[in-house]
């Protein structure tokens, strides 16, 4: 290779440059056109920041700040409504975040003890359900609700509607739990419904009531017993004296014989009441004890919860599924865009990007 | 009969055309591989340069600014939706009258196919448009010691391809 490669290079593109073909033509059709006005010029020239660029990062800016000040987790939203009690009982259960030991035992179970044996594993649990929905439709929605109730043989307790909110209040059986609360979260898309279960054992509370009557019906054996054989011991002493008495020769020992036996039976009787007033007694304490059993079985038997509902707006519904940022995103986004298209417009040489617009 | 404008006299703009129209034309023919193309956007970078000449500013050369409307207009025109088409030397480029310098060109021309598109552009404004290296980094907007070290690259890479 006799050049080097600039030689090369410098012959090449000395050979590349030659007029077009009608170069004079051209020459005189383009220098003869008018200049542009100036004052079309001069407005072409102020327009050389990127205003459209600033007012969206702006705007996104505001929306981030509002969005800051005014965010509040998904959560709180929907589960810091002031709940109602719900049930006829009367129970706090219904609330699910005041779920407590004294909420769920009622006041008349004798005291549990903390030291339930591990080696009892049966389960007496007490449920308790919340739902805070969302939703475009509250009445539908309520009806919908109670449809599912009565379909699980539950009732409703109460129920308030509002054009914006709802409350309903409502027991079901626990065997029927399930389907019930697979139906309710099947009225509404996962976003829009929070659940709370409150679940409690009460173990305790059964342990006790059963310790109770275990105690009462063993003091009421044994009273039992003892009537039976102050009676037997009675009965003894009556027939030793109607036969003392049927031998006695003289008036006068069949007058002591028989003082003997007047204080046999009123000591009989005293002692006999006695031990009839504590069986009762015993007995009543027996009743009421298996009643609070069966009102122990008969609540866990059932669920009592509530379902809030409440009115979502299109702009809510938007910042469930994208977020509460999307709109300072897509300003960011837009910021960028007209920022970019800026800079392109740039890429041309000063005089001529003022001139293009 | 030529227009005044206001920064530039009608002779010192027609002696402008005179020594920048080659130079340009040449560019655009390699860039478009195209001539009638390259004379329409020839046509059109004058006008917008025309257009522009009131705010001109005379410390910049008025060469390398010309290049750098040429190149956007190339650009618009790809943006456009018009894509570049293989260049066809037999009907569009400059023909060439003088054998050793034919030969030349015809290597260069090879060379240049196999290198990249930034590769070819830097060299086309180098050696066809005669830019100096300041020139090149203001049109390209990139460090004048880039423009060297590329500069440098390209002819490194075209030295290997010979």
């Amino acid at each position: 290779m006799s050049k080097n490669i600039k030689e090369l290079f410098s012959s090449w593109g000395s050979s590349k440059r030659q007029p077009p073909e009608h170069n004079e033509i051209l020459k005189n059709k383009i220098l003869s056109r008018p200049p542009l006005p100036d004052e079309a010029l001069a407005k072409a020239g102020t327009r050389h920041l990127p205003w459209l660029s600033f007012a969206f990062a702006g705007l996104a800016v505001i929306m981030l700040f509002v969005n800051f000040v005014n965010y509040e987790p998904e959560v709180t939203l929907l589960s810091s409504r002031n709940y109602q009690t719900g049930g006829s009982s009367g129970s706090k259960i219904a609330q699910p975040q005041a779920l407590n030991e004294s909420a769920i035992a009622p006041d008349y179970y004798p005291y549990p003890g903390n030291d339930v044996d591990i080696t009892d594993t049966r389960e007496f649990l007490k449920t308790g359900y919340h739902a805070a929905i969302r939703t475009r439709d509250i009445s539908d929605l309520s009806q919908q609700v109670r449809n599912i109730v009565k379909g699980v043989d539950g009732r409703v307790d109460s129920l308030n509607i509002s054009e914006k909110s709802g409350y309903i209040s409502f027991a079901v059986p626990a065997s029927k739990f399930d389907a019930f609360q697979t139906q309710i979260k099947g009225l509404v898309r996962s976003k829009f419904i929070i659940e709370t279960i409150n679940t409690q054992n009460l173990l305790p509370q059964k342990q006790s009531i059963e310790e109770a009557q275990e105690t009462i019906s063993t003091k009421l054996s044994v009273v039992r017993s003892q009537r039976s054989s102050l009676t037997a011991t009675h009965n003894r002493t009556i027939a030793n004296l109607n036969t003392q008495l049927a031998s006695a020769q003289t008036e006068e020992e069949r007058a002591t014989i028989r003082t003997r036996i007047a204080n046999e039976n009123s000591s009989y009787s005293r002692k006999l009441s006695s031990l009839n007033a504590q069986i009762s007694e015993y007995q009543a304490a027996l009743d009421n004890t298996n009643k609070q059993d069966t009102k122990l079985i008969n609540n866990v038997a059932t669920v009592q919860g509530t379902i809030s509902l409440q009115w979502i707006s299109v702009w809510e519904v938007i910042n469930l599924y994208a977020g509460p940022y999307w709109l300072p995103i897509i300003l960011a986004i837009a910021a960028c865009a007209a920022y970019f298209n800026y800079r392109r417009s740039l890429a041309l040489p000063p005089m001529y990007s003022d001139t293009s617009r | 009969m030529v227009t005044h404008y206001p920064s530039m006299s009608p002779d010192e703009l027609a002696k402008q055309w005179d020594a920048t129209t080659p130079k340009l034309f040449g560019y655009l023919v390699n860039v478009l591989r195209d001539k009638a193309l390259a004379e329409d956007i020839l046509q059109s970078t004058w006008l917008k340069a025309l257009q522009a000449l009131p705010r001109y500013q005379p410390r910049n050369k008025f060469e390398a600014w010309l290049f750098a409307i040429a190149r956007n207009e190339c650009k618009q025109h790809w943006r456009g939706g018009n894509r570049e088409v293989p260049m066809d030397p037999e009907a569009h480029d400059i023909p060439d009258d003088r054998s050793s310098q034919q030969h030349d060109s015809i290597l260069v021309d090879q060379i240049m196919a196999k290198m990249t598109e930034d590769d070819r552009e830097l060299l086309r404004l180098r050696y066809i448009a005669d830019l100096s290296m300041n020139e090149i980094a203001a049109i390209l907007k990139i460090n004048i010691i880039a423009v060297r070290v590329r500069v440098h690259r390209a002819l490194k890479r075209a030295q290997h391809y010979v």
